[in-house]
C-alpha cells in the first residue's frame, strides 16, 4: 500500500514540495519586513540617509521575493481541497482558521504593499512608515495562524471525534492547543533568524568585495546585535519545544532521536550523534552515542525515562530517516548559529566591526555568507521533522494521512508533481539569477536619496 | 440566537457571493489586462500596462486566497468535492497564475522583459481560460456521494464550460481594456477602446449562447442551471444587464474616462447577482444545498464575527490603496514625483 507510486503517496510528495518551496520564500518575507520597518523607523528617528538607503535597498529584494512568496502559497491553499478532500470535509475547525488567517493577515500585506514599496513619493513619510509596518502585521499574523493551524494538527484539543467526523468542542482550546505556544515561536524567532543571517550574509558579502563597505557595515552591525539575542533564544526554545513533543507526540520524540528502547530504570538514555537505523529489525545498526545525555535533555535527570519506539505498536511509527537526520541538520545549524554570533559578538568587543576594521575580518565575513543557506537547511530539516514525525497522522491519535487523501488516479498526482516541480524549479532559478543581478548592481543612487520634503518654491 | 444561527449558511452564501464578485472585479482587470497584452505593439506599450497593475495585482488575487479561505471554512464540504472534481483545472490555474504573478515583479529587473513579458500574457490567458472551466465545471453539476465528489475527474471538460471559458476570458478582456482606458493615454488609450468595444460585443454573444445552450438543455429534459428551483430568476437580470450594456457602448464611444470600466465592473456584478439567485440555496448543482455543506453552527459563528469585523477593514485600505496610485500610468513603476 504504502508504495512510492500510490495517490496517497503522491499527494504527500506533493504537499511537501509545494511547503518545502513555499516555506523557504516566506520566512525572508517576514523577517526582512521587519527590518526594513525597522530601517525605516531608523531613518523616521535620526534622520540619517543610510537608513533610508536601507530600506529602499533591501525593499527590492523583499518585492521579488515576495512575488513568488505569494504564488508558492495560492497551491497550498488549494491542496487542502483538491488532494486532501475527505481531510477538509470532515474538519471543522482548521478551515475556519485558514479562512481567518487569509481575512487577517495576507490582505494586510497585500494590501499595503502596492503602498510600500512603490509608495514612497505619494504618501507622506510617516503615512509611508504606517504602510511598512502594517505589512509586517500582516506577515507575522500569517505565521501565527498558520501555526495554529499546524499545532492543532500535532496536538488536537477542543475537538471530539463523532462518528468520523470532526467535531468542535471549544475553540479556545483548539486554538491554545498544548503545542501552539512553543511552536509558534520556534517558527517566528526562526524567520527572524533565517532573515538575519541572510541580510548578515549579504551584508558580509559587499564588505569582502569592497563595495560600499560604509553603508553595508551598518547593516551587518544591526544583524549582528540581532543575532546575539535570537541564537541563545532559539537554542532555548527548540529545546522547549523538543520537551514539548517528547510529551505530546512520544513516537516523532523517539523517531527523531532513532530510540528504539525504552532506558531501564536507573539507566540514561543515550544521545545518539549519528546511527544508520534499521525500520525493519527496530535497532540501530551502528550509533555514535553520548550517554545521559537524552534523559538529561528532556528530563533534566540523567535517569529519567524516555520511552523507546518499540513500546508502541510497529504500525504508528514515522519513517525514521526521514526525522532522524533532517533533525540533526536543524540542531547542528542552530548551535553553529550561536557559534556564529557569540564569535561575530567577540570580534565586537574588539573592535574589530568597525567600518574600517571589517573588511579584514576575512574569515568571519566568509562564515556569515555561508550561514545564509545553512539557515534555510535547518527550516526545511525542522519542518521535515515536525510533518514526517507525525506520520502516519494527518491529526496526531485523530485522523490518518492514508484516509484523508483524495482517491485521485496516481497519474493525475504524478502529472501535476511533475508538473509543480519543473515549474517551481523554473521560477525558483529565475528568482535566484534575478536576486544576483540586483546584488551584482548593489545599491542605485536614484533611490538611495530621502524625498526631500516640500518647500514653498515648488 | 438559535433562530439567527439557521441564517448562518445563507450568510455564508452571501459573503462568498461579495468576494467572488471582489475577485472578478480586481483580478478580472488584471488578467484581461494581461490576455490583452499579448496584443501590445511594443515592449515599452507591454510595459505600460504591466505598470499600471503593479501596484494593485497582490491584493487582486489576494480575493482569491480570500475565497478559498472562507469557502474552505464555511462549506468545508464543497471545498473538497469542489476542488477534488476540478484538479486538473484548479491545477492549470494555479500555474498560469504563477506565471503571471512572478512575472509582474521580474518584469522589470530582468534584462530579458521580452521574455516576461509573454510569461504574464500567457499566464493570464491559461489563468483566465482555466477559471471558466471551474465555474463552468461547478455549473455544469457534479455527482456528491457521503460528502465526497463521485464523478470523473475529466467531467470539467464539456462544450457547456468550454462557452464560459469563452465568454469569461472576453468579460475579462472587456474589464482589462477598459480600465486600461482609464489608467492611459494617447495610442494606447485609443486600441484600448477599440477592443473594448469588440470585447463588449463578444461577452453579449457568449452570454446569449450560454442562454440558449441551458434552455435547449432544460427543453430537452437534461439538467442545466435553469433546473434549479430558483434557475429561471436568472432571466430577471437581463433588461438590468442590456440596460448596462447600452450605457457602457455609450460611454465607450464617446471615450469616456473611467465610465467604460465603471460599466464593466456593474456587469458583472448583475452576472454574480444573476447566478447567485438561480443558484439559491444549492452550493454545488443540482443537489447539494449550502445546509448540506454547511460547517458546525459553532465554527461558522466563528467565522462570521471574523468575517464582519474584517471585510469592512479590508474594502477600507484596499480603497485606499486605490486612492493613492490614482491617476494615469506612467512609464515606469508608479512611483509618482516627489511634488505628488
Amino acid at each position: 500500500m504504502d508504495t512510492l507510486f500510490d495517490s496517497v503517496m503522491l499527494s504527500r510528495l506533493q504537499f511537501a514540495a509545494m511547503a518545502m518551496v513555499h516555506i523557504s520564500f516566506s520566512v525572508i518575507t517576514i523577517g526582512l519586513a521587519l527590518f526594513i520597518a525597522v530601517m525605516e523607523g531608523l531613518w523616521l528617528r535620526t534622520k540619517d540617509p543610510v537608513y533610508y538607503g536601507h530600506a529602499r535597498f533591501w525593499s527590492r529584494l523583499l518585492l521579488l521575493n515576495f512575488g513568488i512568496g505569494v504564488v508558492t502559497g495560492l497551491p497550498l491553499e488549494f491542496a487542502f481541497g483538491t488532494n486532501w478532500a475527505p481531510f477538509a470535509a470532515k474538519s471543522a475547525f482548521f478551515g475556519e482558521i485558514l479562512g481567518t488567517e487569509t481575512l487577517s493577515a495576507f490582505m494586510l500585506e497585500a494590501g499595503f504593499l502596492g503602498i510600500m514599496i512603490f509608495g514612497w513619493n505619494r504618501v507622506p513619510p510617516k503615512l509611508h512608515f504606517f504602510a511598512t509596518c502594517m505589512v509586517v502585521v500582516g506577515s507575522s499574523l500569517s505565521v501565527f495562524w498558520i501555526m495554529v493551524a499546524n499545532s492543532w494538527m500535532q496536538s488536537p484539543a477542543g475537538v471530539v471525534l463523532d462518528g468520523g467526523r470532526i467535531v468542535l468542542t471549544s475553540f479556545r482550546e483548539a486554538i491554545f492547543n498544548p503545542d501552539m505556544l512553543i511552536s509558534t515561536a520556534h517558527m517566528y524567532v526562526a524567520c527572524l533568524q533565517t532573515s538575519l543571517l541572510v541580510i548578515g550574509g549579504i551584508s558580509a558579502w559587499y564588505v569582502l568585495k569592497g563595495r560600499h563597505v560604509g553603508f553595508f557595515a551598518r547593516s551587518f552591525q544591526v544583524a549582528l546585535i540581532a543575532a546575539l539575542v535570537i541564537a541563545p533564544l532559539q537554542v532555548w526554545v527548540g529545546d522547549e519545544n523538543g520537551r514539548e513533543v517528547a510529551n505530546l507526540q512520544p513516537t516523532k520524540l523517539a523517531a527523531m532521536e532513532a530510540h528504539w528502547e525504552t532506558n531501564p530504570a536507573g539507566q540514561g538514555a543515550a544521545w545518539i550523534i549519528a546511527a544508520w537505523p534499521d525500520e525493519a529489525n527496530q535497532r540501530n545498526h551502528w550509533a555514535v552515542e553520548v550517554p545521559y545525555v537524552l534523559s538529561l535533555l528532556l528530563t533534566h535527570s540523567p535517569t529519567g525515562e524516555v520511552k523507546g519506539l518499540k513500546d508502541f505498536p510497529k504500525d504508528l511509527h514515522p519513517p525514521i530517516l526521514m526525522t532522524f537526520y533532517p533533525f540533526r541538520v536543524m540542531v547542528f545549524a542552530g548551535f553553529a548559529f550561536l557559534g556564529l554570533a557569540l564569535w561575530t559578538g567577540w570580534r565586537w568587543k574588539k573592535g574589530a566591526l568597525a567600518a574600517e576594521r571589517l573588511p579584514g575580518e576575512k574569515w568571519l565575513l566568509y562564515a556569515w555568507v555561508a550561514a545564509g543557506p545553512l539557515a534555510w537547511a535547518a527550516v526545511e530539516g525542522g519542518w521535515i521533522t515536525r510533518e514526517v514525525g507525525r506520520q502516519p497522522w494527518l491529526v496526531y491519535g485523530l485522523v490518518r494521512t492514508s484516509e484523508a487523501a483524495t482517491p485521485l488516479p496516481s497519474g493525475v498526482v504524478a502529472a501535476s508533481l511533475a508538473g509543480y516541480l519543473v515549474i517551481a524549479g523554473l521560477l525558483a532559478a529565475a528568482f535566484l539569477v534575478l536576486a544576483a543581478r540586483v546584488l551584482v548592481q548593489g545599491p542605485d543612487a536614484a533611490t538611495m536619496a530621502p524625498p526631500q520634503p516640500k518647500t514653498a518654491a515648488d | 440566537m438559535e433562530t439567527l444561527q439557521t441564517y448562518l449558511p445563507d450568510v455564508f452564501f452571501l459573503i462568498l457571493g461579495l468576494v467572488l464578485f471582489l475577485y472578478m472585479a480586481t483580478d478580472g482587470y488584471n488578467l484581461g489586462l494581461g490576455i490583452f497584452s499579448l496584443a501590445a505593439r511594443r515592449e515599452e506599450e507591454r510595459g505600460v500596462m504591466i505598470h499600471s497593475i503593479a501596484t494593485t495585482w497582490h491584493a487582486s488575487q489576494t480575493w482569491l486566497v480570500i475565497l478559498g479561505g472562507i469557502l474552505f471554512g464555511s462549506f468545508p464540504v464543497v471545498y473538497g468535492v469542489a476542488m477534488s472534481a476540478l484538479y486538473v483545472p484548479v491545477m492549470i490555474m494555479l500555474a498560469g497564475l504563477a506565471f503571471r504573478g512572478v512575472a509582474v515583479e521580474f518584469y522589470d529587473e530582468s534584462p530579458n522583459r521580452g521574455r516576461w513579458g509573454l510569461a504574464f500574457g500567457l499566464g493570464s490567458l491559461v489563468a483566465t481560460i482555466a477559471q471558466g472551466f471551474i465555474l463552468g465545471g461547478l455549473l455544469s453539476g457534479m455527482p456528491v456521494v457521503n460528502g465526497q465528489f463521485a464523478g470523473g475527474f475529466g467531467d470539467w471538460l464539456n462544450p457547456f464550460s468550454a462557452l464560459i471559458a469563452v465568454g469569461g476570458a472576453a468579460g475579462f478582456v472587456l474589464l482589462g481594456t477598459t480600465y486600461l482606458a482609464m489608467k492611459t493615454d494617447g495610442a494606447l488609450r485609443e486600441r484600448s477602446i477599440r477592443a473594448a468595444l469588440m470585447a463588449a460585443w463578444a461577452v453579449l454573444a457568449g452570454l446569449s449562447v450560454i442562454l440558449l445552450w441551458m434552455s435547449l438543455q432544460h427543453y430537452e429534459g437534461r439538467y442545466s442551471l435553469l433546473s434549479l428551483r430558483q434557475g429561471h430568476y436568472i432571466y430577471l437580470t437581463l433588461p438590468i444587464f442590456l440596460f448596462e450594456f447600452a450605457m457602457l457602448l455609450r460611454s465607450l464611444k464617446k471615450a469616456e474616462d473611467d465610465k467604460p470600466f465603471q460599466w464593466s465592473v456593474l456587469l458583472f456584478l448583475t452576472l454574480v447577482v444573476g447566478l447567485a439567485a438561480a443558484l439559491y440555496p444549492t452550493a454545488v448543482p443540482p443537489s447539494l444545498t449550502i445546509f448540506d455543506a454547511a460547517a458546525p453552527a459553532r465554527s461558522l459563528w466563528f467565522l462570521v464575527i471574523v468575517s464582519a469585523v474584517l471585510l469592512p477593514m479590508l474594502l477600507a485600505y484596499n480603497a485606499w490603496q486605490y486612492l493613492v496610485f490614482r491617476g494615469k500610468a506612467g512609464e515606469g513603476p508608479q512611483e509618482g514625483k516627489a511634488e505628488n
